[in-house]
């Protein structure tokens, strides 16, 4: 038998046992109480930056008059000698005007042709954050033409820039924003923090696999 | 592990639980490692009612999405295909093994990287690819840790739970060249990033499960810290998905409250570092992403599940692992003695439902029925309930459930005690007859009595029952009247 | 996990429980004394024996439901049964009725696990007793089985019960929440398992320094003082309803 027949007998036996005991499922009962879990956030900008913090993520507040200043100087500062950027970021032109010492590396070509920079060359890489949730510290990424989603994956740094004006309270918040949700990109990401893991007895390590450092230019003005 | 595997689960389980018991390092550690996980989720639900109305919601949830289960995966499927993702179906471990050789055999891809799947374990994935000369490489650190070690996990989420930081240093020091002995976790984290991080370059393939899967928008969502399950998902060209098929939701609206329940549950955290819902190969004005994804729908025994009103609740689970947690045995014995890709107590109601109770049922008679896990679970899966039921199954070949090797596990004489007991114990006069020669006679009860007094000391039986007293003292013996 | 409590009613069943019966016969008479000393009438149908839970555990459901039919014989009067056990308790409660379920007795066994109390819970819900100590001053450690405590959810009235004793200092175990590896038939199918779970158990209560212990399950009292004598150690055990009876008389 041909492995899509074999398939096709695989889906049409499974979908019906499936539906054959169906029957035996107890009916929808009461309705979902939907506050349950659900926790209301007042001051947004505290509760993101408190929680960024918390799991060793940095928080630069920032406005947007002034981020891009503030962004050159923490790479001088911390010795960080190069930033890429998606040539189709929404920032892309507006970082690109700015003479900062910094060299500035394009993400312009297929992943294939970048792929040994960025992981053997690129120090930082530069993000946009769509929009954040300040209960857990969240930013959220969508992947696309001007967001690549190795950029915030693959160099051992990642700075991402948030306006404070799009953070939700909490994810029932921002995943009933259907305008926001929908249509999905291809990856949608919830990014809350470096990279870490406990699985050494339980300790807690930084920058695991992906970044060591998140720095979140907080646009707050 | 495939049926035949399976096999070994009931044969040796008293061996294995015996040398856990008696490993004092072993013990330490899970004993350290459960405590410190107990308390991490304890300091995340400080209110009860809070709790129990998220559990209840979580929950309600499983329960609605399980329902309409088959039109969920009909709608998944479609969606998914409509976004890119090739959809395949895999009845049994072997169709999903075979499956995702054929990808790789299509790709000519020998170097498969993996993000954490417990699926993939269950269904004995990286033997199966070796055996055709393919290597399939752990990439989450605990996975790579029990790789390197030639083992398994013994901890749905925590693969290297069983061992500790010493341990780990010596593993590293022997198995990666150039590495010195090191117990500093940061000096371990770095060696393990940079041995993977040229595995993630070279990978031809990646491998991930799912933790949920939304019908609405045909979406792949992935739970993790380390990040390497999105290094795995854009890194390689080509991504395969392999996912249960219990663990569609319907739509995204569903996520917010399954996902708090379960990071809180496993590991104490608001949140994962990342939370990663894929919708989509690259498109074509993207520059990154794999080029092809593929989702792999498991069934392996969870439709047989699906058919039993008590045992379905089974499929609520949400793989968060605070039963296990929870759990005293557990905690004793660690998850290698279960022998079974899931230990603890789900793994107790799992494992004899995919393998059949002849090949996993023994494991059951490892509980005390205490409750614990049940009191854990976010979802509220009734799990004493479930495995005491696979013990009734067990004994019963005429049980009304599904699950495989029904009525295998009998024990006739057993079987006759509990007959004789009955009778016993149903006839008021055989039970005080019973009672009558056990007091009269009490001296001459045995000091020792099978597995009991090999731990404890004889019980002794009292010179009057109560029986006896209540006859002595003025208590009503006769039924009460009607007159107040 | 809350639940509706009657009036004090003028009569009530008592079911002693086949471990009491057999092994701690005088945890059922001051039980019964002090359910007596409110002002109510108990009935001890003798016809009464087990409830079951050993077969039903074991996964012999036919054999656990045979005894268990001939209980809800016993107990036909709509008046409450008061069980000094959580555990056989929770039984009757908990899963009479889906053992019964589809069958000619499960109105019968909807009724009786409707009006099923554990002892301490129906003295402090139902009865609002009220203790004079008139005991020496002493140190105890409680042991709430694990039906007590995630079961008939119980062990809070068995701690308010004890609290009203004014010269009895109550000391907590490490880890006082967990099993201590008894769970009936578990202790000889699993004898290992059990042995370490009760061995840690021993060790956390020996740790208190108390001078007794006292619990409200004669099942984890049998494995927990079975055990400590047979290592050498001394602590004394007593069932809930002896302790208070002897200090109230």
């Amino acid at each position: 038998m041909s492995g899509t027949k074999a398939m096709m007998n695989s889906r049409h036996n499974i979908l019906q046992r499936l539906r054959q005991y169906r029957t035996s499922m107890p009916a929808h009962e009461q309705m979902e109480n939907p506050t349950a879990g659900v926790v209301e956030v007042e001051n947004k900008v505290g509760a993101f930056t408190a929680a960024m913090e918390a799991a060793h993520g940095e928080v630069i507040p920032t406005t947007s008059e002034h981020w891009r200043r503030d962004l050159f100087e923490h790479l001088r500062a911390q010795a960080i000698h190069n930033l890429m950027i998606a040539d189709q970021s929404r920032f892309a032109d507006l970082l690109l005007q700015e003479n900062t010492g910094i060299e500035l590396l394009p993400y312009n070509q297929a992943f294939e042709s970048m792929k040994d920079d960025l992981f053997h060359r690129v120090a930082a890489g530069f993000s946009v954050a769509s929009a954040g949730i300040a209960e857990t510290g969240t930013l959220i990424v969508k992947s696309g033409p001007g967001e690549p989603r190795t950029l915030s994956l693959v160099p051992p740094v990642n700075y991402v820039w948030l306006d404070a004006n799009t953070l939700y309270q909490n994810q029932f918040e921002a995943f009933a924003d259907k305008e926001y949700m929908k249509p999905l990109p291809t990856n949608l990401l919830l990014i809350s923090g470096p990279s870490k893991t406990a699985d050494i007895q339980q300790t807690l390590a930084y920058g695991a696999h992906g970044p060591k450092r998140l720095i979140v230019l907080l646009i707050d003005g | 592990m495939t049926t035949q595997d399976a096999g070994h689960i009931n044969l040796n389980f008293k061996n294995r639980v015996n040398e856990a018991l008696a490993d004092q390092e072993l013990r330490g550690n899970f004993r350290g490692a459960m405590d410190f996980l107990m308390q991490k989720r304890a300091a995340m639900f400080p209110d009860q009612e809070d709790l129990e109305a998220l559990r209840k919601r979580g929950e309600q949830v499983r329960n609605r999405c399980l329902q309409q289960l088959p039109d969920l995966l009909e709608q998944l499927e479609a969606q998914c295909v409509s976004n890119g993702i090739q959809v395949h179906w895999a009845e049994t471990a072997e169709q999903a093994n075979n499956i995702i050789l054929g990808i790789m055999r299509d790709h000519q891809a020998t170097r498969m990287v993996k993000g954490k799947s417990m699926a993939s374990e269950e269904i004995g994935l990286n033997h199966f690819l070796a055996d055709h000369g393919i290597e399939a490489l752990e990439s989450d650190m605990g996975e790579y840790i029990v790789q390197l070690d030639h083992s398994t996990p013994s901890h749905i989420i925590m693969p290297a739970i069983h061992k500790n930081k010493q341990q780990i240093a010596r593993l590293f020091h022997e198995k990666t060249p150039g590495v010195e002995y090191t117990e500093d976790v940061d000096k371990l984290i770095g060696t393990g990033r940079e041995v993977l991080r040229q595995k993630f370059f070279e990978a031809e393939v990646g491998l991930s499960g799912v933790n949920f899967a939304v019908a609405e928008t045909g979406t792949l969502c992935l739970v993790e810290n380390e990040g390497n399950g999105r290094m795995s998902t854009t890194v390689p060209p080509v991504h395969i998905a392999l996912c249960g098929i219990e663990k569609v939701v319907q739509s995204l609206a569903d996520i917010p409250p399954l996902y708090r329940l379960l990071t809180r549950s496993a590991t104490g955290q608001a949140i994962t570092t990342y939370f990663n819902m894929i919708s989509g190969p690259r498109k074509p004005d993207e520059l990154d992403g794999p080029q092809e994804v593929h989702l792999v729908l498991l069934d392996n025994g969870r439709s047989r599940m699906y058919a039993d009103k008590q045992l379905q609740q089974t499929l609520r689970c949400i793989r968060c692992g605070a039963c296990m947690n929870h759990c005293p045995v557990y905690t004793r014995i660690g998850g290698h003695a279960y022998g079974s890709t899931y230990p603890g107590p789900i793994g107790q109601v799992v494992s004899p439902q995919i393998w059949g109770l002849n090949n996993a049922g023994n494991i059951t008679q490892a509980c005390s029925l205490n409750g614990a896990c049940r009191d854990a679970c976010p979802v509220n899966i009734p799990l004493p309930d479930l495995i005491r039921r696979l013990r009734h199954d067990g004994n019963n070949s005429t049980a009304e459930g599904q699950t495989a090797g029904q009525g295998q596990l009998r024990k006739p004489a057993e079987a006759v005690i509990w007959k004789f007991w009955a009778l016993l114990n149903r006839s008021p006069l055989l039970y005080r007859l019973t009672l009558w020669s056990a007091t009269r006679f009490r001296k001459l009860i045995p000091s020792h009595i099978g597995p009991w007094t090999r731990y404890r000391s004889a019980p002794r039986p009292a010179s009057k029952s109560l029986h006896d007293l209540m006859k002595a003292s003025g208590t009503q013996t006769n039924h009460p009247t009607n007159q107040p | 996990m809350t639940r509706d409590y009657p009036e004090k009613p003028k009569q009530v069943y008592f079911f002693g429980t086949c471990l009491i019966d057999l092994f701690y016969p005088e945890a059922g008479l001051h039980g019964i004394q002090l359910i007596e000393r409110e002002g109510i009438a108990v009935f001890f149908p003798p016809e009464q024996s087990c409830c079951g839970q050993p077969a039903y555990n074991s996964g012999y459901d036919d054999e656990a439901r045979s005894v268990a039919a001939a209980q809800i014989a016993c107990f036909p009067k709509d008046i409450p049964v008061v069980v000094p056990s959580a555990s056989c308790a929770s039984m009757i409660r908990e899963q009479y009725p889906s053992l019964f379920e589809g069958s000619s007795l499960e109105q019968a066994a909807r009724s009786l696990a409707e009006r099923t109390y554990e002892l301490t819970e129906f003295l402090v819900e139902v009865c609002h007793i009220q203790l004079k100590d008139q005991g020496e001053p002493v140190k105890i450690v409680v042991h709430h089985s694990c039906s007590a405590q995630r079961h008939m959810r119980t062990s809070h009235q068995t701690q308010k019960l004890l609290n009203q004793l004014g010269n009895v200092a109550v000391v907590q175990q490490e880890r006082a929440n967990e099993c201590c590896g008894f769970g009936g038939t578990f202790s000889v199918k699993a004898p290992e398992i059990s042995n370490a779970m009760v061995q840690d158990k021993c060790d956390s209560l020996m740790a208190t320094g108390a001078q007794q212990l006292v619990t409200g399950d004669c099942g984890c009292m049998m494995n927990i003082t079975g055990a400590i004598e047979k290592r050498g150690d001394q602590l004394n055990g007593k069932h809930v309803a002896s302790f208070i009876w002897e200090r109230t008389q």
